[in-house]
């Protein structure tokens, strides 16, 4: 995560939803880590959430295996994408994300809460950078291309005959 | 029976569209029915009011959050907040006591943070989908379809205010004459609708959330020869679909009327309706006895 790779913004704060992405390639990988981001955040939502339902404990290790996937897909996308030198703003806002991410995980690694408010918070301000990031991206927080027919939105659903002729 | 009179008794129910998508595609409402085109579906919830309480039957979402972006990406145009939506019926949203989730797609979960009085009533099994759904990775990732982990956050949220209740299968008078049963495995894994018996001795009615889209899911457009035709976008089988109708089916003794499917444009040509200021649908399904109407 960007945590390990040296490009924490720990005190970054802002407020501002402007700033262009100039490069395509760069705007595709960044577009990418917000919806892995996004990913993430429902993930470790819900093992916050199977830490207070004790019968949706089974799938914490799964969970949590994802978790490790996602954070080392990641990191190689960091490695490898030279592109993403100088697009500032939307990474810094994803770098505040990874932070309170990492954060967040650290608590749900230790299996017992205290107290539920430190790790819903940091889970909320993530989820707000995340949405800031998408929103100077203009893009969204998770894949959408499968939703309630989007793909086929993307291909053009033309008109070819009655509604209902299945052709049984 | 002659839909246009009001069944009198214990519960007012009103059918409120608060978005719309003029461009659905028509295979993702009815299974098979590929390249025929878009058509018109409103996006709505269903409230009802019976004694001191305040039900709503799914939250629709918010144009402003996540949401708001998935609805975007989908064409859905003409949201409209809560308070003016429910302000049509005299409602404030904080007066909002139970809010049932049929599924947790974007569009029914997504508007929960307006409701923050209500306690939450989901299928556990709908949430248990999500968490492996989402465990098993990238190559399952068209099974998030409708996914929005915003929504996921403020779950745990409500959970942690002790507002989230995980419904195990069947839950009778959750409040008196509002009861839900689970259609697992349907248009979503955990999916679940709500019936309500009116207490005036016309029955009852079926709130099928997505599990019937529209009254042709039920007829195939032939009410002389009716057919089932599951709806197109589900996560569960075909087979679980049509049961499920059929289960509906025969709570209401075989009259498809009185079952409510809330993407419905039709309900306005069964029920007495009117179209706000806003250029919404409003649908009064019935009234308790003393209400007043609000069409």
């Amino acid at each position: 995560m960007m945590a390990s790779g040296g490009t924490v913004l720990r005190g970054f704060r802002c407020e501002a939803l402007v700033g262009s992405v100039p490069s395509p390639d760069a705007r595709a990988c960044l577009e990418a880590l917000v919806r892995t981001y996004g990913e993430l955040l429902a993930i470790y939502s819900f093992m916050h959430m199977a830490l207070k339902e004790k019968s949706m404990r089974l799938l914490m290790g799964e969970l949590a295996d994802r978790a490790s996937e996602i954070k080392r897909s990641v990191r190689h996308s960091l490695a490898g994408s030279p592109v993403l030198a100088g697009q500032g703003h939307a990474l810094s806002h994803l770098g505040r994300a990874d932070c309170l991410l990492v954060e967040a995980e650290e608590h749900l690694q230790r299996g017992v809460l205290v107290s539920d408010a430190p790790l819903l918070g940091l889970l909320s301000n993530a989820a707000i950078e995340l949405r800031r990031s998408a929103a100077i991206l203009d893009t969204t927080t998770f894949d959408t291309t499968a939703c309630c027919g989007g793909s086929l939105l993307g291909h053009g659903e033309e008109g070819h005959g009655s509604t209902l002729d299945l052709g049984a | 029976m002659d839909m246009g009179k009001k069944a009198m008794g214990a519960h007012s129910i009103w059918v409120l569209e608060y978005s719309r998508s003029p461009v659905h595609p028509v295979s993702g409402v009815f299974y098979g029915a590929h390249n025929q085109g878009t058509m018109n579906l409103p996006f709505a919830y269903i409230l009802i009011k019976t004694g001191d309480a305040v039900v709503l039957v799914d939250a629709g979402h918010d144009a402003a959050d996540f949401g708001g972006q998935i609805a975007n990406s989908i064409g859905v145009t003409g949201w409209t907040p809560p308070d003016l939506v429910l302000g049509e019926c005299g409602i404030r949203p904080q007066d909002v006591t139970h809010v049932i989730l049929t599924h947790a797609h974007f569009d029914h979960i997504g508007g929960l943070k307006f409701f923050p009085n209500a306690k939450i009533f989901v299928q556990k099994k709908e949430l248990e989908s999500w968490m492996w759904i989402l465990a098993k990775g990238r190559r399952f990732r068209s099974l998030q379809a409708g996914l929005n982990p915003a929504d996921i956050l403020y779950l745990t949220q409500a959970n942690i205010e002790g507002r989230l209740e995980l419904v195990e299968g069947e839950r009778e008078n959750l409040v008196p004459g509002i009861h839900i049963y689970p259609a697992f495995d349907t248009h979503t894994a955990g999916s679940q609708y709500v019936v309500v018996e009116t207490g005036g001795g016309d029955g009852k009615f079926v709130l099928s959330g997505d599990v019937i889209y529209t009254y042709s899911n039920l007829t195939g457009e032939d009410a002389s020869d009716p057919c089932f035709v599951a709806p197109g976008l589900a996560n569960g089988s075909q087979t679980r679909l049509i049961e499920s109708a059929e289960e509906m089916l025969k709570i209401v003794g075989m009259d498809e009327r009185r079952i409510v499917p809330m993407h419905e444009e039709q309900l306005s040509k069964i029920y007495p309706s009117r179209v706000t200021d806003r250029q919404l649908m409003l649908v009064e399904i019935c009234l308790a006895d003393g209400d007043v109407s609000r069409v």
